[in-house]
């Protein structure tokens, strides 16, 4: 019993002061902030999906800069943008927290770079139970997307506990405190992820890439994916093309782009101010060049549609 | 169905309260039908195997029971002997002295390729085969007697908490046994549950699931990334290390598969025998062997040391025998070189500490320097043993031993990995340690409920906290 009091002491103390775990968990509370904050602006509703690379790369203030003095139409624009997530995260935050809200979304850019679409990137049943789905989501990821018997109970109790579905930020923190323990760590995990790559032999799938486009068309939300910039290039296959246009989705690439170069990488994947501003520059002119989101969105465009588009 | 998966919980939670609510004789065909399941979650195919080996040596045990000592009772035992060794010798042996045969035979100048079984191991077969060759051995020596019925003694070899990785238990002597109760005995008779065994099994079982879940898992990762082959960038401390790390893993992996056994059959009212006593404060290579897998080697102390002549027939043969058990104690782990080098540097640990003389030194009440300075020096040596365990091939025991000696550069992987062991690993050593001096390793159960409730809580948060990067199987399965 007392074991029982302690523990729930510990989750009380976490789920009162979560936010202050992290900046992230700030930003994943504020989501429904930021959406309401869309909601309340006028004209055409457009949000960026991704992780920190587009927190990072996406400039708010050059993108509607751009938007404005090429003839977009009037449209206000946020960003939702939680640390290392990729397809699955965005598909149940789009399908559980963004869908469902009262804001109505004409646009989503979806900023991904290397496999981040595909089925392959690695479960965080964690936060998909404690912030991207819930008990809600509970049965279509049972049934579509959490086939392990121990991952489902680790979403379940990360669906009611917040201590459970943030033990991996408390982990990191209480580790980082090791001396040298970064340094290590970063060998560690090139040696995990050579050998785990070595193993992934099999071609990408894109099933939950379809199944977001698929709820976003039953929404009438336009999907458009981006394919970031890095400093070294990367591949974009035919079957995440056609995964992409099939569903009815845009696919740009911005891979690579005039006047960015390796110093404009803070790390080497995230973009520095600068590099941010140039992105957010080619990004806006890219998509009030595409046809399809014109269309939707009514956009007054003088550009012409840029050639290397797919 | 490993222990540290939701999926053996899941398990579990089912088949102990139908256990509870079932009379004596379905409890056992239950539990039966349940270790089988257990078993054949890893692979059904090899249900066939354990069926056979439990009904040979069960129809053995009687005939050799009911047989007069003589030539036809060791014929009998013989059999039993050679078909036990023979499973164990085509699934774990056949492939190694193939490959190193054909490799002899090309040496001399005749080229051959024998041909290579294409198999896998069944788990757990190593201890299932001993256990039941136990069985046949006291029955024969007389000291016990044959099961009441089969379905007991199927349930004796297959009972789920020990089947994948021990500990080995003995079937039960007619007298007190120094071991413990026997676990046939123990099956023969109806369980009752006793008042203090669910809070014994839970700190068994919690105690077992930070071993290995929080210490072995975590530093498996960092044994991994310095084991792994290829690496030419490694330092001599990152070696000394990596080696301590592992040391720590080993210890924390199979320790911690004991403790789980022992609680989970602790609520089923069953008692399996203590398998680590605190095997780092040794303080010399023999009482390393009287703490480390003790139901290994007590067995081989029992069924081939003391059979072998023990030290019964002069100082030489002594050696001969020591040597002959803890190279055959280091084949059973595995069929690589590798294995059988580190039976052979016990072996001659144990000769080297014989021919010093030392067993005749005082072992107890010793002051705290004099057997600081013995555990540290014993944990050394074992430490050497755990290269030659876990090295892949001689080149790199080679290759550390030659670092180690040579470059000593602090590196951030030297610093993180000490860092992580502390973190990690010295609360254990601590409780342990302290659990030692009370010659208790249930001390934290006379302790005071609020203490205890401390601990049991700061291994819980431990086990949500720091679940490894990817789960790993119990190193002891594969052997």
């Amino acid at each position: 019993m007392a074991v029982i009091c302690l523990l729930g002491l510990m989750e009380l103390g976490i789920r009162f002061f979560q936010e202050r775990l992290s900046v992230d968990i700030q930003h994943i509370k504020g989501i429904p902030q930021i959406l309401n904050n869309l909601g309340n602006s006028k004209g055409k509703h457009i949000l960026f999906l991704g992780n920190s690379l587009t927190r990072e790369g996406i400039d708010l203030e050059v993108f509607r800069h751009i938007w404005k003095i090429q003839g977009g139409t009037a449209a206000s624009f946020q960003r939702v943008n939680p640390d290392d997530t990729t397809m699955l995260d965005w598909y149940y935050l789009f399908r559980y927290i963004i869908g469902p809200g009262h804001v109505p979304i004409d646009l989503v850019v979806v900023g991904f770079v290397r496999n981040q679409l595909s089925d392959q990137n690695t479960l965080h049943v964690d936060r998909l139970g404690g912030y991207f789905g819930g008990l809600a989501a509970m049965t279509e990821a049972f049934t579509c997307d959490i086939f392990n018997m121990g991952d489902r109970v680790d979403f379940l109790l990360s669906a009611v506990s917040r201590f459970y579905s943030n033990r991996e930020r408390i982990k990191n923190v209480l580790l980082s405190m090791i001396p040298a323990y970064r340094e290590s760590a970063q060998a560690l995990n090139r040696a995990i992820n050579n050998r785990s790559q070595d193993s992934r032999s099999t071609p990408h799938k894109y099933e939950r890439l379809t199944r977001l486009l698929t709820y976003a068309r039953e929404r009438r939300t336009k999907m458009v994916f981006v394919a970031m910039p890095l400093p070294e290039s990367y591949k974009i296959t035919d079957d995440l093309r056609g995964a992409i246009v099939s569903a009815g989705g845009i696919l740009l690439d911005c891979r690579s782009i005039d006047g960015l170069n390796p110093g404009d990488y803070t790390d080497g994947f995230h973009l520095s101010r600068r590099g941010a501003k140039i992105y957010s520059t080619r990004l806006a002119q890219e998509i009030l060049g595409q046809t399809q989101p014109q269309e939707m969105l009514k956009i007054q465009s003088t550009l012409p549609p840029p050639g290397h588009l797919q | 169905m490993l222990f540290n998966s939701w999926t053996f919980w899941i398990f579990f939670a089912v088949v102990l309260p139908i256990y509870w609510l079932l009379p004596h004789r379905p409890q056992t065909i239950f539990l039966l039908i349940a270790s089988y399941f257990f078993y054949a979650w890893w692979d059904w195919r090899f249900l066939p195997i354990i069926a056979i080996s439990t009904l040979m040596d069960y129809t053995l045990g009687h005939v050799i029971y009911s047989t007069p000592i003589g030539s036809q009772r060791k014929f009998y035992v013989c059999i039993s002997v050679i078909v036990n060794l023979a499973l164990l010798g085509v699934f774990k042996y056949y492939n190694f002295f193939s490959r190193e045969f054909s490799v002899l035979l090309t040496a001399i100048g005749i080229p051959v390729s024998l041909p290579v079984l294409n198999v896998i191991l069944p788990v757990g077969i190593s201890f299932y085969t001993f256990q039941s060759m136990s069985y046949v051995l006291d029955i024969a020596r007389g000291v016990t007697k044959p099961a009441k019925n089969l379905w007991n003694f199927a349930l004796y070899v297959a009972f789920f908490p020990h089947l994948v990785a021990g500990p080995i238990m003995r079937s039960g002597t007619k007298e007190h046994d120094p071991l413990g109760r026997g676990l046939l005995k123990q099956l023969e008779v109806p369980r009752i549950f006793r008042s203090n065994d669910f809070q014994e099994g839970l700190y068994h079982i919690l105690l077992g699931l930070f071993k290995k879940i929080v210490i072995g898992d975590n530093l498996a990762s960092l044994v991994n990334y310095t084991f792994s082959s290829g690496r030419n960038d490694l330092t001599g401390l990152e070696c000394l290390v990596g080696i301590y790390a592992f040391a720590w893993q080993i210890y924390a992996d199979f320790s911690g598969y004991s403790s789980i056994a022992q609680g989970l059959a602790k609520w089923m009212g069953v008692d399996l025998m203590l398998n680590f006593r605190t095997p780092y404060l040794a303080i010399n290579p023999s009482d390393f062997w009287r703490r480390w897998h003790i139901s290994l080697s007590t067995w081989l102390r029992d069924y081939l040391y003391i059979p072998l002549g023990g030290s019964r027939q002069g100082e030489a043969q002594t050696y001969q025998n020591l040597l002959t058990t803890m190279i055959i104690g280091g084949l059973w782990h595995g069929a690589n070189w590798t294995f059988l080098l580190w039976g052979a540097f016990h072996g001659f640990l144990l000769c080297a500490y014989r021919l010093v003389g030392a067993r005749k030194m005082p072992h107890t009440n010793l002051g705290f320097l004099s057997k600081m300075w013995r555990v540290v020096l014993t944990f050394h040596l074992i430490c050497f043993g755990w290269l030659l365990f876990r090295a892949e091939n001689m080149t790199q025991v080679m290759l550390f031993v030659k670092l180690i000696a040579t470059n000593h550069t602090i590196t951030p992987l030297v610093i993180s990995i000490l860092w992580l062991m502390v973190f990690y690993v010295l609360p254990l050593f601590i409780y342990e340690w302290w659990a030692d001096s009370r010659n208790n390793l249930i001390v934290l159960l006379t302790e005071h409920w609020g203490f205890r409730s401390v601990v049991y809580s700061y291994f819980i948060i431990m086990l949500i906290l720091f679940p490894p990067a990817t789960a790993h199987e119990f190193i002891y399965f594969q052997f």
